[in-house]
């Protein structure tokens, strides 16, 4: 499996968890968005700790880069690590309004992340890592 | 290879952006007061200069300076690459086309052909230098998507178009007309409505609607072929029109065909998205995307009216994308400066200012539609253009002063 095929099925997996949590608040339903919520958040926070501890290691250390594509990568995730509070923070004040605004704004963060990863880094780690990408999954699988 | 590769400098500075996107509304003033100015004279179409200086306004005016300023933005995010020292070319770029197209329009509305051929030049060289340099870089990509693909097809229509327009602003200077001044005429129109405009469209969508909608992705094919064959219909048009201008209409069946293929799988995905909220900028895509609809069915019976309402159609999507890009590059730039009280996108733009700011360009497209049969209403659907406008500069100029007050309290700087 390329790691460009597996990574790319995650973003889209946490696009419709994402969706999920919308769907909860949309419909006033503020127990099932918090349930879908944690679901969005742990399955993120677990695709960018795949990437942090595996895969953007390895791509480092075949690549011999360590402060270009990844650190940028790194930073962005930090920012969307900050607006999960504020998710949070609104789901627990059952604020629509408020949430709807910072959902708007994780969601663009995250597609425009998605992008540059799927555009430029994940084709580089195919092209680096090609030859070891069954392992490189395989570790991701169990992180 | 890596240092050209993604880094934090590859987000252009937030002025690289705004400064374009701001200019947009006093064009869109200008075209308000053309539409009250000359609303006795735009339904002569081509024929009436007052027509000509609308449609330069719009399409030249809003469309081609928002487009320039998101792809400065875009092409980081969707191509991996960037223009070096981004915001000495953005103010070049920004102040010579903003001079061109203040002069072009200027020029048609007075009818001084020797300052048309003047405005023309500046436009165009300006246009040219755009297009090349961000050809260069797409040129370079290694991964080419079906959206890099797609907008280096665009940015080569967009070459061809202006070059036309060269060629016209000489005929109209110096009032000595080509033999084949039809055939340069439509290579003009065509490559920059359908190559260009619809190009850069279409290739923007196959982006950002599956991502930011979270739909269905298009398909494959037609994410591999679409522009491509559009751009080859474009070109075979260009060449019969040469040679053979009435088969070169026959072509005009297909490019109408191809639109309402793009607006039809559009609609269908936006249709299917998973997110729940339909907020103003869905139904500004909406609009746009019926508009070419029905720009299309009207073509066969009213081919003025069917441009009015294809403009429409585009600057409803210039309005969908920008009331996305601006406030989120404002909660973007500001969180990477480390701005503790950092607004969110809603805070800086309000979901009720972009309703708002729909109903109000719903009610001026009631109105062009009433003035087709009754030119009288060009007066207040122009009337009513100009509040929204004066409304969305109000918005993005909020958003600039979020930003300016805001950027020095970072903690990062």
């Amino acid at each position: 499996m390329q790691i460009s095929d597996y990574m790319k099925d995650e973003h889209r997996a946490c696009d419709v968890e994402f969706a999920n949590v919308e769907k909860g608040v949309n419909a006033g339903d503020f127990p099932a968005a918090q349930e879908a919520f944690e679901n969005f958040m742990l399955d993120t926070l677990k695709h960018f700790q795949k990437e942090e501890e595996v895969l953007f290691p390895d791509f480092e250390a075949a690549s011999g880069n360590t402060m270009g594509p990844t650190q940028v990568m790194r930073m962005e995730h930090d920012q969307v690590r900050g607006l999960f509070e504020k998710m949070k923070a609104a789901l627990d004040a059952e604020e629509k309004d408020e949430f709807f605004s910072v959902a708007d704004t994780l969601m663009i963060l995250l597609q425009q992340h998605n992008m540059k990863e799927e555009q430029m880094l994940y084709t580089m780690c195919d092209r680096f890592l090609g030859a070891q990408a069954d392992t490189v999954v395989e570790k991701m699988k169990a992180v | 290879m890596f240092s050209a590769g993604l880094s934090l400098d590859q987000a252009p500075p937030i002025s690289v952006i705004l400064r374009f996107f701001l200019t947009v509304p006093l064009f869109g003033i200008a075209a308000g007061s053309v539409l009250i100015a000359g609303h006795g004279d735009l339904l002569n179409g081509a024929q009436s200069f007052a027509f000509v200086s609308l449609v330069h306004l719009v399409l030249l005016g809003m469309a081609a300076q928002t487009m320039t300023g998101a792809l400065f933005q875009m092409l980081p995010v969707i191509a991996g690459a960037a223009i070096e020292h981004p915001l000495r070319h953005a103010r070049i770029i920004h102040l010579l086309l903003t001079l061109g197209s203040a002069v072009i329009v200027t020029a048609f509305w007075s009818m001084h052909f020797g300052l048309l051929a003047a405005g023309a030049f500046v436009t165009v060289s300006v246009l040219l230098f755009f297009a090349l340099t961000m050809l260069k870089k797409l040129f370079a990509v290694d991964n080419k998507t079906a959206a890099v693909r797609g907008m280096t097809l665009a940015l080569v229509s967009l070459a061809v178009a202006a070059l036309a327009a060269l060629a016209m602003g000489y005929e109209f200077g110096t009032g000595d007309f080509f033999d084949r001044h039809g055939a340069l005429r439509q290579l003009h129109l065509h490559f920059m409505l359908f190559g260009w405009i619809v190009g850069l469209i279409v290739a923007v969508s196959f982006q950002v609607i599956e991502m930011f909608y979270v739909t269905p992705p298009y398909p494959k094919r037609m994410q591999r072929y679409f522009l491509a064959a559009l751009f080859g219909v474009l070109t075979l048009q260009g060449a019969a029109a040469l040679f053979s201008p009435d088969s070169a209409v026959v072509l005009d069946a297909i490019i109408a065909a191809m639109l309402l293929v793009f607006a039809a799988v559009t609609l269908r995905r936006l249709g299917q998205r998973k997110r729940p909220v339909a907020d103003a900028t869905v139904w500004l895509w909406r609009t746009g995307l019926v508009s070419f609809v029905a720009a299309v069915m009207l073509y066969p019976l009213y081919s003025l009216g069917a441009g009015m309402v294809f403009g429409y159609g585009v600057l409803a999507i210039i309005y969908a994308m920008s009331y996305k890009i601006v406030p989120f590059l404002v909660w973007f730039h500001l969180n990477a400066k480390g701005v503790m009280e950092c607004p969110m996108m809603g805070d800086v733009i309000s979901a009720k200012h972009a309703r708002y700011h729909l109903q109000l360009y719903w009610s001026v497209g009631t109105l062009l539609a009433g003035a087709l049969l009754l030119p009288d209403m060009f007066i207040a659907a122009g009337a009513l253009f100009i509040l929204l406008n004066l409304f969305y500069a109000y918005n993005l100029g909020r958003a600039a002063k979020i930003y300016f007050e805001l950027k020095g309290r970072g903690l990062i700087g």
